[in-house]
């Protein structure tokens, strides 16, 4: 292989107005990768999507996919193909015919297209619904056409655009597990949007973390989880505790009462601590049960630490339940929390 | 069901009193005879004769003028809709308000409008001439076929904008980002996307101007003259001048069925286009 990387986008930005929708960014996606673009609504995530499919036209930066610059080419002449969120099937055509839309504009062969369609039906396991109209489909096999729509082009790159947001919660597992499946099965590079970020750590290999137009961090999935680059990616990425402190000479001090040495800047700081690494202490914290939430799997404890800050606690041992009652008074600590620097208040 | 019945029998009351029953004695009538100025029952197809010997060209030029008419405000429609739907952002709905209110300008004005403009001392031949690209006026430009296309496209052309219009407010723009996405050049995604989806408000368009361009008789009468008369005028001439209601008659109704004939061709030749691949669904 080469040592160009598949897509590469370069001080990539979009401005609306005055408003900016995606600050100047580098990405680099190797082929085969499958990456999430994570963050909240309105961060820009599909903006930096829509430019990488062709709809939008960045304000600066370039777009190479395997070295070539595309930045200039419109979305029909990209070799990207996009999974829409409202998946913008055709609803005059049959399933067949959305899936074989693309090779009959290359005037490929009736054969052909009609293979490669079976194909990719086969893909999604849609073969059965080839001569439906689309109306007549339920939410999730529209989506299995718009995926099978994109992937029979076979991209370079599939883009995916909250490809499961519209789905319920029993089916969107189903279509990631479906997901994981067919980018395993074709080896294929997919890009997705989405703001859930158990979806985004069951899916990709290279997480991006966005916020307010900016990438926050770039990362695998652990990385990510357990050494958060900002303090929003550690708020945005799993069920952390923030706890506020202040760092001085090469010592932190949290308000909640624990110091622990940390080299660094002096100045405010903030402490993350993951809810699976909190456990009872003696001679720990003092802390109030404020909530117990049942998982099935575990149990996720609420804490009212003396700073009235709040410690997420997550147990997973059979008498949890008993051990956390609402309104007990126990003693907690914790192992191995993270030390970010944070902004002045 | 008994709900259902009772909400339809009065406009169906209305509908069957003071339409289908007139209409069809009217349509007996034309197998009726005239003696001295009087109609009498009778089984006669004088007027059928008539229609089909004296009218017959008359009426396929009537249908003509139908056809092109139907045929420019479809198209101009459509593309004043398309402007309005996706080029005009906020203001499409404005657009739209314009062109209803077009509507209240009213129907003779606008012939009178164009006899104004395209008369012997009109608008254009004035113009025409103060360039000296003529020395007379032209007067092919009035009391012709093109004077009364141009008039009735013009009157007829809101009620091609606003069924198309409304037709392709159901085309999702994901619709178009997904074709566009999967290699269809403008053109494609025009004639692949956006039309197929649009049929039934083209199809309404087109069967609104046909009909009413082909039984229209009061634009030929001011702005055809004599190269562009109209079979409506000739009906209305059997029924007062005349007193022949039964060739009247056999002339509406030769008309309606031939209009008819032309709708019906096309609405099958759209439905075998939309159902195209449905066949094998189930």
């Amino acid at each position: 292989m080469t040592s160009t990387p598949l897509l590469k986008l370069s001080g990539l930005s979009k401005s609306f107005g005055a408003a900016r929708a995606v600050e100047p960014l580098d990405l680099t996606v190797q082929a085969g990768d499958f990456c999430a673009i994570l963050g909240p609504s309105g961060c820009g995530k599909s903006t930096l999507l829509r430019m990488i499919a062709g709809f939008i036209e960045p304000s600066s930066g370039s777009i190479a996919i395997e070295g070539r610059d595309i930045t200039a080419l419109g979305p029909e002449k990209r070799p990207t193909n996009m999974v829409f969120q409202s998946y913008g099937l055709f609803p005059h055509l049959t399933v067949a015919e959305n899936v074989g839309f693309g090779l009959a504009l290359q005037k490929k062969s009736k054969d052909e297209v009609s293979r490669r369609t079976d194909e990719a039906l086969r893909l999604v396991r849609l073969e059965a619904f080839s001569q439906r109209m689309i109306d007549r489909l339920s939410g999730g096999q529209q989506q299995r056409v718009a995926l099978a729509r994109a992937l029979i082009m076979r991209p370079k790159i599939l883009l995916l655009d909250e490809p499961l947001a519209a789905l319920d919660l029993k089916l969107r597992h189903q279509m990631q597990e479906e997901l994981r499946r067919i980018h395993q099965e074709i080896g294929g590079t997919f890009i997705f949007v989405t703001h859930d970020q158990s979806e985004a750590f069951a899916l990709a290999n290279l997480v991006a973390v966005m916020n307010q137009g900016r990438v926050e961090q770039i990362g695998s999935p652990a990385e990510v989880y357990l050494s958060p680059a900002t303090l929003f990616v550690a708020d945005f990425v799993g069920e952390t505790s923030l706890l506020a402190g202040e760092r001085r000479q090469g010592r932190v001090t949290l308000k909640a009462g624990p110091h622990f040495a940390s080299a660094g800047r002096d100045g405010p700081v903030r402490a993350i601590v993951r809810p699976e690494r909190v456990g009872l202490k003696s001679d720990g914290v003092p802390a109030v049960v404020t909530d117990a939430v049942f998982f099935g799997a575990s149990l996720k404890v609420s804490l009212r630490l003396p700073s009235d800050e709040t410690l997420i606690l997550r147990s997973s041992e059979a008498d949890a339940a008993a051990r956390y009652r609402i309104g007990e008074r126990l003693a907690v600590g914790w192992e191995d929390q993270q030390v970010i620097d944070a902004g002045p208040g | 069901m008994r709900r259902a019945i009772l909400l339809l029998a009065p406009s169906l009351a209305v509908l069957i009193g003071i339409f289908a029953i007139p209409v069809l004695l009217l349509f007996v009538v034309s197998f009726w005879s005239v003696k001295s100025f009087r109609l009498q029952p009778d089984f006669s197809l004088a007027a059928w004769h008539r229609f089909f010997t004296v009218y017959g060209d008359l009426t396929l030029y009537t249908l003509a003028v139908g056809l092109a008419v139907g045929l420019f405000c479809t198209l101009l429609g459509f593309v004043f809709a398309y402007a309005a739907r996706f080029k005009a952002g906020r203001f499409g709905d404005l657009l739209l308000v314009a062109t209803l209110i077009t509507l209240f300008g009213g129907y003779l004005v606008k012939i009178y409008a164009w006899k104004s403009i395209l008369g012997a001392d009109g608008l254009l031949n004035q113009a025409l001439m103060g360039i000296g690209l003529t020395s007379q006026p032209l007067a092919f430009l009035i009391y012709s076929r093109g004077a009364v296309i141009i008039a009735l496209v013009h009157f007829l052309l809101p009620f091609a904008i606003l069924p198309i219009y409304a037709s392709l407010r159901n085309v999702s723009e994901t619709t178009i980002e997904a074709a566009r996405d999967l290699g269809a050049s403008a053109s494609q995604v025009l004639m692949r996307v956006i039309v197929p989806q649009c049929l039934s408000g083209l199809f309404s368009a087109f069967a609104f101007c046909f009909l009413l361009a082909a039984g229209d008789y009061v634009t030929p009468m001011l702005l055809g003259g004599t190269s562009g008369s109209m079979l409506g005028q000739f009906v209305l001439l059997e029924f007062s001048t005349n007193f022949n209601w039964p060739a009247g008659s056999a002339m509406s109704f030769g008309l309606l069925f031939v209009c008819l004939l032309v709708i019906g061709a096309l609405a099958a030749a759209g439905s075998r286009l939309m159902r195209r691949g449905e066949g094998a669904a189930s």
